[in-house]
């Protein structure tokens, strides 16, 4: 009544039929052709590749009433017997289950006894003999050593590295290998027709391909699905099996990792919660799709290691180069601790979403591959000049020409600022959350009339607090941008930001970031106000600070703002005032890195402490 | 029933099955219907409803053996003197038996080796289920066909709640913060809620109190464990079922912490609120939002799936929840 599984019914029975392992049949072939049989084999390898079997075939070729031959005709009682494992003179031993000293003592003891009627030769299989105890490994040893003639010994194990020396030194070892996808293809093509199965090819690819170089795991896999279908084997039933392909949603949230983009990624797993599947398959697939970047970064031309179509390879090479070497492997690190988590009955779906976030935001990872990361993307940062990273507040090692735009722009404000990403708050104060976030650090604007444009006093004095807000909001980039001006004029709704002409550049990109700084300003001030930059000759940062050092009290000094005080920037900005000179002689000096100190700080959430200038 | 089961019991049964998926998906019922299709002789098996379907319900026919660790783990010891034997003997009174190993992913790597040969070719007519949520040993699941189990969707969730007569709001809301259980979704009456609020409210007590608030959180916790587990308990439960039923509730209070840090976590990286598992709480969220740096959140998931794993390992609530109680007041001042 038991249904029979394949891996049981097509056992190879002959060395021919032991799939992929050339070198290991060649070698015991000639073995026993030659009569050069030795006394004690260890055979190691991995799960479902032939060592069992194998043991049991050496079993029969010594025994057979034809032999002892290289090719035993399964015919004859000795070699029925050796199969159905009732021949008296060949002894199979599960060493997992009986590991103790006294066990190994037993049938030790008959080891030195005869040969039944019909046996040429006594064979003792310890399968599984990692298992075996220290003490029962050293009873064996002598007897390994030296056998009775009539004896051969296989030992065979998974676990190589788990046989003492002193075992394994006293056999000669044959190592059994993982079996390609093309010979497994074959095999399981042979036994669909043996079994009277159709199949499709591309189904037994599969199959084979997930097997995973283990003939017993494919047709285990094999089993299940001639069970599941009615007449054919098509992709689809595998596919049913062996869950649906999440590679779309891989690629978005791999994406979305790329564009330092959280919130994109809790999106993306909420959608897969959302339809019930499974994300510790999809976690699987992430950590696939790593290792395809991965080799595509170190490996580019090597072929077959990684097996996909041609525009998935080169979504995932352009995906590659934007993380950058260490970003990959470190996502691969954080793949493999929620697949552990996830083997462990955690709830996976929080494990996942953590790792993301870590993944998109290495800033909030503090293992030291983040670290490293960070300091990768900052090296890579001064080493081109200091240009800042396109979306202002990423941290990730993405090159700023663009590359992947579609997914970073998806959540830059600067190019289209009424999207619909949740990340941008599209109107002032529209977005619930960051209006309280900003209102929270902003105590003095509920006094501010809506709509009205305020004067210049008083914009001037609100200052610090717009530039406080830029660091709540982490605009990192457009308050380094701010650094170097300061505002000269109100001329109507429009904000005038002087720049000296050593700023040419910080003039530009504040021109072309207007939309963000205009909405923030809207938000800080409750009035439609737009910044314009203009170049003034004698603009210079710390000569209007020093002609109204009381009126302006903190512009500069803003910079030195701890980005996670929000608690009272007001009093916290004026506070430090007096010592705002320390920030400021800086600037003129750096006009090629556009606020290094910024990038740093932001990267290591690091605050200036003291400043050593070299005279 | 899965109809790669429903096809196992036509054709006959293979010796060995892996039914690999999260807690709560259903492999141990998807299990005993196996054994019963099989066994079950009325036609249209299982009928759910003669003497040998009820007996392998209830847990008492002789040929469908179900298996638990003793303690934390599998011992090799049980393996090899409980399990491995009974592999090998005769039917008592059906034509197969059916050995069930619940919880296998507690098999560790001896007892594990321990049942590869059995699991590969046992003697006996016999029919291996191992139940587990995740990745076996690659030596054991190769000798096995592994079947997928997975949650249950919101939308599935929903609909089986509403059949159950619970009206939409609260089938919704149970569906959201079950995590895909329905097991977790069918206990969450106002009870099992107000406890849950309790949970939710430590991380804000943590951060207005002292460091004695963790002590204090931590009690708070473990007490509400053992209120949950007094309701619930009859008094001639087994004891066995008492302490799954408190690993559950203690899994499933952890996992409300852990959505609390989650959720600060949504809102930190400026997702929609509509991805909130808590969006009752959504003031007191965002305020913690403001208050923690982004890594914050993060590090409170990682204290968690610590705690999870040593309680594990060793089920004593106090040491784990004060330590993480502890770990959480640092992380929140």
């Amino acid at each position: 009544m038991t249904y029979a599984s394949l891996y049981q019914k097509y056992r190879p029975g002959t060395f021919d039929e032991v799939i992929g392992q050339e070198h290991v049949t060649r070698t015991l072939r000639n073995a026993v052709e030659n009569d050069q049989v030795f006394h004690a084999y260890l055979f190691s390898g991995p799960r479902g590749t032939g060592k069992t079997s194998t043991a049991r075939i050496l079993a029969r070729a010594l025994n057979c009433e034809e032999g002892p031959t290289s090719s035993p005709c399964g015919k004859c009682r000795p070699c029925i017997e050796i199969a159905a494992g009732s021949f008296p003179d060949v002894f199979e031993i599960d060493a997992a289950t009986h590991s103790k000293v006294e066990e190994a003592r037993e049938f030790l003891a008959g080891v030195p006894t005869g040969l039944t009627a019909g046996a040429r030769r006594k064979l003792y299989i310890i399968d599984e003999v990692h298992m075996l105890s220290t003490h029962a490994f050293n009873a064996l040893l002598k007897t390994l050593e030296e056998p009775p003639a009539h004896v051969v010994f296989v030992l065979a194990t998974t676990e190589p590295h788990k046989v003492p020396p002193t075992v394994a030194g006293r056999c000669q070892s044959l190592e059994f290998r993982l079996v390609s996808p093309q010979k497994l293809a074959e095999h399981y093509i042979e036994i669909c027709e043996k079994e009277g199965v159709k199949a499709e090819a591309a189904a037994i690819e599969m199959i084979a391909r997930q097997a995973g170089g283990s003939v017993r795991d494919g047709l285990s896999l094999l089993d299940q699905t001639i069970t599941a279908i009615s007449e054919e084997i098509t992709v689809e039933a595998v596919l049913a099996l062996t869950a649906r392909s999440e590679s779309e949603t891989v690629a978005a949230v791999v994406d979305a990792v790329a564009a330092g983009d959280p919130a994109r990624c809790f999106k993306l797993i909420g959608d897969l919660v959302d339809e019930g599947r499974d994300i510790r398959h999809f976690v699987a697939e992430l950590n696939r799709y790593f290792r395809a970047m991965l080799v595509t970064v170190l490996a580019p031309s090597a072929p077959g290691l990684v097996q996909l179509d041609e525009s998935a390879k080169a979504r995932v090479a352009a995906q590659a180069d934007l993380l950058g070497e260490s970003a990959i492997l470190r996502g691969i690190d954080l793949c493999g601790g929620v697949m552990t988590e996830a083997a462990s009955g955690g709830d996976v779906r929080f494990a996942v979403e953590t790792a993301l976030v870590r993944m998109a935001r290495p800033a909030t990872d503090p293992s030291p591959a983040a670290l490293l990361q960070r300091i990768e993307s900052l090296e890579k940062l001064v080493s081109t000049g200091g240009a800042p990273p396109s979306p202002s507040s990423e941290r990730v090692s993405e090159t700023p020409d663009g590359k992947g735009s579609a997914d970073v722009e998806a959540h830059t404000p600067a190019p289209n600022p009424a999207s619909a990403d949740p990340v941008v708050p599209s109107a002032a104060g529209s977005d619930e959350n960051a209006g309280e976030r900003v209102e929270a650090g902003q105590p003095p604007v509920a006094s501010a009339v809506s709509g009205e444009v305020p004067d210049f006093d008083y914009l001037l004095r609100m200052w610090p607090e717009f530039l406080q807000a830029l660091r709540d909001k982490r605009k990192q980039r457009l308050h380094a941008l701010l650094a170097e001006g300061r505002p000269i004029a109100l001329e109507g709704n429009d904000l005038i930001i002087g720049f000296g002409s050593k700023h040419q550049y910080h003039a530009d990109s504040l021109t072309n970031s207007r939309d963000q700084f205009d909405q923030l300003l809207a938000e800080v001030y409750s009035a439609p106000l737009r910044i314009q930059s203009r170049i003034v000759e004698s603009v210079d940062t710390s000569e209007p600070e020093a002609a109204t050092p009381e009126d302006v009290p903190a512009a500069p000094a803003s910079a030195r703002v701890r980005a996670a005080d929000t608690s009272n920037p007001a009093a916290d900005a004026s506070a430090e005032a007096p010592d705002s000179s320390g920030e400021t002689p800086i600037s003129p000096t750096d006009t090629s890195e556009v606020g290094v100190v910024d990038l740093v700080r932001e990267a290591f959430a690091a605050e200036v402490v003291e400043e050593y200038r070299s005279e | 029933m899965k109809l790669s089961i429903r096809r196992a019991i036509d054709q006959g049964p293979s010796h060995a099955y892996v039914f690999s998926g999260p807690p709560a998906s259903g492999k141990y019922e998807a299990a005993i219907e196996f054994a019963a299709g099989v066994l079950c002789e009325s036609s249209g098996a299982p009928c759910r409803d003669c003497e040998i379907c009820r007996r392998i319900w209830s847990g008492v026919h002789p040929d469908v053996l179900i298996f638990e660790p003793e303690g934390t783990s599998y011992l090799v010891e049980q393996v090899r003197s409980e399990i491995v034997p009974e592999a090998s003997l005769a039917p008592v009174e059906a034509a197969h038996r059916f050995l069930i190993i619940r919880e296998a992913e507690r098999l560790n790597p001896a007892s594990s080796n321990a049942l590869l040969k059995t699991l590969e070719e046992p003697l006996g007519n016999v029919t291996f289920v191992l139940l587990a949520p995740g990745a076996l040993l690659e030596t054991i699941s190769s000798r096995c066909q592994v079947v997928a189990f997975e949650h249950m969707s919101p939308d599935e969730i929903i609909a089986a709640l509403e059949a159950q007569g619970i009206d939409s709001d609260a089938a919704r809301r149970a569906a959201r913060i079950s995590g895909g259980r329905i097991d977790r979704a069918q206990r969450l009456d106002d009870e099992a809620l107000a406890a849950r609020d309790r949970i939710l409210g430590i991380p804000s007590r943590l951060r207005a109190g002292p460091l004695a608030a963790a002590i204090d959180s931590a009690a708070e916790l473990k007490a509400a464990v053992e209120e949950q587990v007094a309701t619930e308990s009859d008094t001639d439960r087994h004891k066995r079922e008492i302490r799954r039923a408190r690993g559950e509730l203690f899994a499933e209070y952890l996992d409300a912490l852990a959505s609390w840090y989650r959720d600060v976590a949504v809102i930190q990286s400026g997702a929609d609120d509509a991805l909130l598992i808590n969006p009752e709480w959504k003031d007191q969220l965002a305020a913690e939002a403001r208050a923690l740096p982004h890594s914050a959140p993060l590090a409170a998931q990682d204290f968690i799936a610590q705690t999870r794993r040593d309680w594990a390992r060793n089920p004593r609530e106090e040491i784990w929840l004060e330590r993480l109680m502890v770990a959480l007041h640092a992380l929140e001042h």
